[in-house]
């Protein structure tokens, strides 16, 4: 039984065994990919898309290290680590995304009119009333459908791209490359599914970057409707409840109004509320958000910018902290009992230049 | 021969001080919960120990959870390590295979207690950490708001029933009695290679270690689907709402994976083995 040759058939088998289970996903993972489209019809499929329901699953990973900002931590986080969405989606207005973790998740739900947060961490459910005209960015607006319209919308220089084997499907390629020279975005790949246009699959990657900064893909997704069962909250009634007014939040935040242009960019009046509090300056992948800072959590953000390795600017009125981590660029401007964070994807000379003409604004309310 | 080893299992005293250690865990944290006035932050300290307060019968997922990443794999590891080492250092593997027992059958029997040593161990870390939760806090009927008898919130807020809690418990049960038993074969097959059975638990133990730490490292991506580790935690799915099938299918694959491979090279070296002591 000892003989050598005893020895070897077994082993031979065992070897054979272990190297067919270790090359199977690495084997099914580079399946050929060989689907084919026209990019400028490929992008009039994919922003066509809002109302095609699917279900899947999906992880983001971001590697920009942006430092622990006060208050802002799940921002930093969907920038900086992997972030796992469990997504259901039916229309713009009518769906359901899981930000999980090891332990606990997040849930958003939307209903026409209102939204549902369920988060398992504070145990709470928190109702928002009315359209959030402006928001932080959450889990969800990481999901490839959603990050891809919203790039196409406003961009429309793409090129083919080969294709790509995402999710078990043969997805086609295009790549937007953004026309303002002032975004610091440097192209932007989409793979989606030809025979419906739904995008699978986007890579952002920042000017003058060899490696995206942001991936985000679908592992398993299906275009078949979700349950209205599995969309709709239901509150346990063990946990906690709140109410809240969407437009509370806006003004909350500020009362200054702010200037109708800045740095040669438009406000969008449209999403803001009139232009008070938090604003949005410029379209697309160059456009930078404004909003005031009360005065002591601009001192913590600050803080933690210079831990982050923020430079000071100086400006014509005041003192600006501005932290650059490609593409993201945030800068704190601080005038006598004013303060506002501006961030953007944008090139820091645009923030700049955005928080040079704030600092002039006249101090006082009109 | 399985009778024989069956017997042998639940005849060793060591295999019992084993157990208890287990079970002892849950059974200190949840006095400490008890005593001390407040939970855990919500989504800090280990899963479902925030919840077990308000609802005893979710203490044996709080007990899987501590007792999963080190204290099983340890009593696993050191039973498997015992498995062919014990008989080789006890001088009784030479005579176990004089008798007409063939390599393969004693190997197969061996598997065959260490699968029934998990589920012995999971079952009494599972009933004395679901009698200690019920004593403790109770069954969440006093729960304000008047929930259902004994429901408890799964991880995306929606109530689940006794008979649902049950029934996930029972899913977890199954699934991490799958990851030990992979876990296990690792353990079986270095019990084959050394006659030391300390020796052959340490090797289990320290594959475990350098598991857990690829695990957490970024650069270590690539190999992170193959680590023995990686989906241990995913039996937490169970507990969502719909139950997120991904990391557990994976899981369940990855297991049978080391399960085949293992506990081939077990058999691979045992049956060709030089048997001298």
């Amino acid at each position: 039984m000892g003989d050598v040759t005893g020895t070897r058939w077994r082993w031979a088998v065992v070897a054979a065994a272990a190297a067919a289970l270790v090359a199977a996903p690495v084997v099914l993972a580079a399946l050929p990919a060989s689907a084919r489209m026209d990019p400028g019809a490929l992008r009039a499929r994919i922003l066509a898309t809002a109302t095609l329901p699917y279900q899947g699953y999906a992880e983001s990973t971001g590697s920009l290290g942006l430092p622990d900002l006060p208050n802002l931590s799940e921002v930093t986080s969907l920038l900086g680590g992997t972030t796992r969405l469990r997504a259901w989606y039916v229309a713009p207005q009518h769906w359901r995304v899981d930000e999980i973790t090891g332990v606990g998740e997040r849930d958003t739900y939307a209903a026409p009119g209102s939204q549902f947060v369920w988060d398992n961490g504070q145990n709470q459910y928190t109702q928002v009333v009315g359209d959030e005209p402006i928001r932080l960015p959450r889990g969800a607006d990481l999901l490839p459908p959603d990050l891809a319209r919203r790039v196409l919308q406003t961009e429309d220089k793409v090129a083919a791209l080969p294709a790509k084997r995402v999710a078990g499907i043969d997805a086609a390629g295009l790549r937007v490359t953004p026309t303002d020279p002032q975004t610091a975005i440097g192209q932007i790949d989409i793979w989606a599914d030809p025979s419906n246009g739904l995008p699978l699959r986007v890579e952002l990657t920042a000017k003058g970057q060899h490696a995206p900064d942001i991936v985000t893909a679908f592992q398993t997704v299906d275009t078949q409707r979700p349950d209205d069962d599995v969309i709709t909250p239901k509150p346990s009634p063990d946990s906690g409840f709140t109410i809240t007014d969407a437009p509370d939040v806006i003004g909350a935040l500020g009362q200054f109004p702010l200037p109708p242009q800045l740095a040669g960019r438009a406000l969008q009046t449209d999403r803001v509320g009139g232009g008070r509090g938090l604003g949005f300056y410029g379209t697309g992948l160059s456009a930078f958000v404004v909003a005031p800072l009360p005065r002591d959590v601009a001192g913590g953000v600050v803080n933690a910018m210079g831990k982050g390795g923020a430079k000071t600017v100086t400006l014509p009125q005041g003192q600006g902290t501005l932290l650059t981590i490609t593409p993201l660029s945030v800068l704190v401007e601080r005038t006598g009992r004013r303060s506002y964070i501006l961030a953007g994807v944008v090139d820091p000379a645009l923030l700049t230049q955005a928080a040079a003409e704030l600092s002039q604004l006249p101090r006082r309310r009109p | 021969m399985i009778a024989v080893e069956l017997r042998k299992l639940v005849l060793r005293p060591r295999i019992w001080v084993n157990i208890l250690l287990l079970c002892g865990l849950p059974l200190i944290v949840g006095i400490f919960l008890k005593t001390a006035d407040f939970a855990p932050p919500p989504g800090q300290g280990g899963a479902f120990l925030s919840a077990v307060r308000g609802n005893g019968l979710l203490f044996p997922a709080a007990a899987l959870a501590l007792v999963l990443p080190v204290f099983l794999p340890l009593s696993v590891a050191v039973v498997a390590g015992d498995s062919i080492a014990g008989e080789s250092v006890g001088g009784t593997l030479r005579y176990l295979l004089i008798r007409p027992v063939g390599r393969t059958r004693l190997l197969f029997a061996k598997i065959i207690a260490l699968v029934a040593f998990v589920l012995l161990a999971i079952a009494c870390v599972v009933v004395s950490s679901l009698v200690v939760g019920v004593i403790l806090f109770g069954t969440g009927t006093s729960a304000a708001g008047g929930a259902a008898a004994g429901a408890a919130t799964s991880l995306s807020g929606v109530s689940l029933t006794q008979g649902q809690l049950a029934a996930r418990l029972l899913y977890s049960i199954g699934y991490i009695v799958v990851a030990m038993i992979g876990f296990g074969a690792i353990g079986l097959f270095l019990s084959t290679l050394t006659s030391s059975s300390l020796g052959a638990a340490l090797g289990a133990l320290s594959i475990l270690i350098t598991s857990a730490v690829l695990q957490t490292l970024d650069a270590a991506t690539g190999v992170r689907p193959y680590l023995p580790t990686n989906y241990w935690l995913s039996w937490i799915d169970f507990f969502r709402d719909p139950i997120f099938w991904d990391s557990i299918d994976k899981g369940l694959l990855l297991q049978a994976g080391y399960v085949v491979v293992f506990f081939g090279a077990a058999w691979a070296n045992l049956a060709t083995k030089d048997i001298t002591s």
